[in-house]
């Protein structure tokens, strides 16, 4: 299916056409990330309806588009976003692959300083890894650190 | 988009007319169901069931989770609700953190502010708000 050209609409409208006429895709990837040394591992689970609306192309905004809002967010004294134009009115980024929607999200939901940061150190702080790798069950899950192995 | 109305009010034949702003201000903007513990096939990691303007769930440990957004709202003063269930229980959403535009963390207890969560399935939220 083509998708019709969305510069301008609101990007809840497109989404809302994406759930309507796309099929779901489920992704055995996930992202595995430790923000702070302090709490355990965090998983970022992709979303399905997401999913097919990056690998369809020209529904979703470029990722700096989020980045711009965060700043704005981060501002002193912000109250509301007035730069949510940004979201419906750049151009939609082209299909990308399954491993290119794994990379924006990273970008778009992981922590700023993890994805700048993810090689320093000792052992990478981000791996993209499947579902099969991680723990079966989630007994001790708050004990849950990326390993030697998944980090490799 | 095809088949677009626009229309300031819609109205019935008997039962009087209502403001389309109050539909666009009072539908959900983003809504999700997942279970914490996956499915049969892995059931280390949550699986999200169904979802709109949801990009990522993220599984921050033992009944805590963070829904990311799609599309932005204007601000974090959106309204949140949804359950979930473990064995016997029903729990409720208990935000662990101030929601962001961007982002709306959660986390389960038996009682709020308990030292463990626990992890639940059957988990649904919806937000409602103004979005950017």
């Amino acid at each position: 299916m083509k998708t019709p050209d969305f510069k301008g609409t609101p990007l809840f409208d497109r989404l809302c056409w994406a759930k309507e006429n796309l099929e779901p895709v489920q992704t055995d990837y996930c992202v595995v990330y430790e923000d702070s040394v302090d709490e355990c591992a965090k998983v970022l689970i992709v979303d399905q309806n997401w999913l097919s609306c990056a690998l369809q192309g020209g529904i979703l905004p470029p990722v700096w588009v989020y980045h711009e809002l965060a700043k704005d967010e981060a501002t002193e004294g912000f109250t509301k976003h007035t730069r949510g134009y940004l979201l419906h009115q750049t151009e939609p980024v082209e299909a990308m692959t399954e491993e290119e929607a794994i990379e924006y999200l990273i970008l778009k939901d992981c922590p700023r300083h993890v994805w700048e940061t993810w090689n320093e150190g000792n052992k990478p702080k981000l791996v993209i890894c499947t579902k099969q790798q991680l723990p079966q069950t989630r007994e001790w899950r708050n004990s849950w650190a990326i390993s030697e192995e998944l980090a490799a | 988009m095809a088949g677009k109305i626009i229309a300031d009010q819609i109205e019935h034949s008997t039962a009087g007319s209502l403001d389309t702003q109050y539909v666009v201000n009072g539908s959900a903007k983003a809504w999700v169901h997942f279970d914490a513990h996956g499915d049969a096939a892995v059931s280390g990691t949550p699986i999200s069931r169904d979802s709109l303007n949801v990009s990522t769930i993220g599984d921050d440990g033992t009944g805590d989770y963070t829904v990311n957004f799609g599309s932005n709202f204007a601000n974090g003063f959106y309204a949140s609700s949804g359950t979930g269930d473990h064995a016997q229980y029903m729990f409720c959403v208990d935000p662990s953190i101030n929601p962001t535009s961007s982002a709306f963390a959660m986390m389960f207890s038996y009682q709020p502010g308990a030292g463990s969560d626990i992890d639940i399935d059957n988990v649904s939220t919806i937000h409602i708000g103004e979005l950017a």
